[in-house]
């Protein structure tokens, strides 16, 4: 299953960069971990477990410029339209995954689906989002060039949403996905990077990142950081 | 026990996905356009089972391009929908099986 998963994601993103979508977009996301391991090139997962969501995130959504009807062009691979929750969040399903779209919430934030009519569809508008931008990376591979958040960008925010999930269960899964990034920059010398991103957020996010990995007991990173 | 939270959560998207299949498989329009060949004349005839019996339905000597073209494409779809929704029945059937050896 995961072989068949993995090809259709890529036809996806080659079909995001034929239409010149996917320049505009960051792969988010537990899907990352996916990616960092070939960026990494790792021999073993990063983590080995990710639900079928792959989250993409359209950091500034005024910069698409084309008009893509993105649910056409992947109805022939066989994604449906599901409309979410009241607010009716579009999401491009099929049975290997589901494509969500994400923007950065800002100011008082919106209680209501970002359009991204450019796209024929719309997006979430979530806290945070800008955390993952800060510093971005690029995979080349399969002759595409994937953009992910920073590994260590990457880190902070899971650090920092990980106590605003309600379900236990989606928290554990969080944490569990810290404990693996974290083990992955202390592997790959990145623990200065953690600091100088770290030291970028806003003085509120800061505290919330030290006492979130208090609650995980990784007193050893908040004193690192807190240097 | 975030096995257990993801296998959870796969469930609930494959049952919704399920529904979504099943909705559009109903909403394509049904049967296929055929054109047969009768004493050298072509004739579009449209084509459909009801209650286990075939069913052709006379549509012209000639139907617009549109049309070929509307059936085509919901034909594609239709075999898609369906191998997918087998996918997708498989999937449930197995997360279920989990979730429940799992307790």
């Amino acid at each position: 299953m995961e072989n068949k998963q993995i090809e259709l994601l890529f036809k996806v993103l080659k079909i995001l960069e034929r239409e010149g979508v996917l320049k505009h977009i960051i792969v988010v996301g537990s899907w990352c971990m996916f990616f960092y391991t070939l960026y990494f090139q790792k021999k073993q997962p990063i983590a080995t477990l990710r639900t079928r969501d792959v989250d993409f995130l359209v950091p500034n959504p005024n910069y698409l410029k084309k008009n893509v009807d993105l649910p056409e062009l992947l109805k022939s691979l066989g994604f449906l339209i599901d409309y979410r929750g009241e607010q009716g969040y579009i999401r491009l399903v099929h049975p290997e995954f589901f494509l969500e779209f994400l923007v950065p919430e800002k100011g008082r934030g919106i209680d209501k689906a970002f359009p991204l009519p450019k796209l024929g569809l719309n997006a979430q508008a979530l806290r945070f989002m800008d955390i993952l931008y800060l510093k971005t990376v690029f995979l080349e591979t399969r002759g595409i060039k994937i953009r992910l958040p920073h590994p260590a960008c990457f880190t902070l925010h899971k650090i920092i949403i990980f106590t605003r999930r309600p379900e236990k269960k989606k928290k554990e899964k969080e944490i569990e996905q810290v404990e693996r990034m974290l083990n992955l920059l202390e592997e790959e010398n990145l623990r200065n990077s953690l600091k100088r991103f770290f030291l970028k957020l806003h003085p509120k996010w800061q505290k919330k990142v030290i006492n979130n990995l208090k609650i995980l007991d990784k007193n050893d990173i908040a004193g690192f950081l807190q240097q | 026990m975030a096995i257990k939270g993801v296998l959870e959560e796969e469930l609930k998207n494959s049952l919704r996905l399920e529904k979504s299949y099943e909705q559009a498989l109903a909403k394509l329009p049904k049967g296929s356009l055929v054109k047969k060949k009768i004493k050298g004349h072509g004739y579009y005839y449209l084509l459909f089972r009801e209650q286990g019996k075939v069913k052709f339905i006379y549509k012209g000597k000639e139907v617009s391009p549109d049309t070929i073209k509307k059936y085509k494409e919901a034909k594609q779809l239709r075999a898609k929908y369906r191998k997918l929704l087998a996918e997708v029945k498989k999937q449930i059937k197995f997360l279920k099986k989990s979730l429940k050896n799992g307790k």
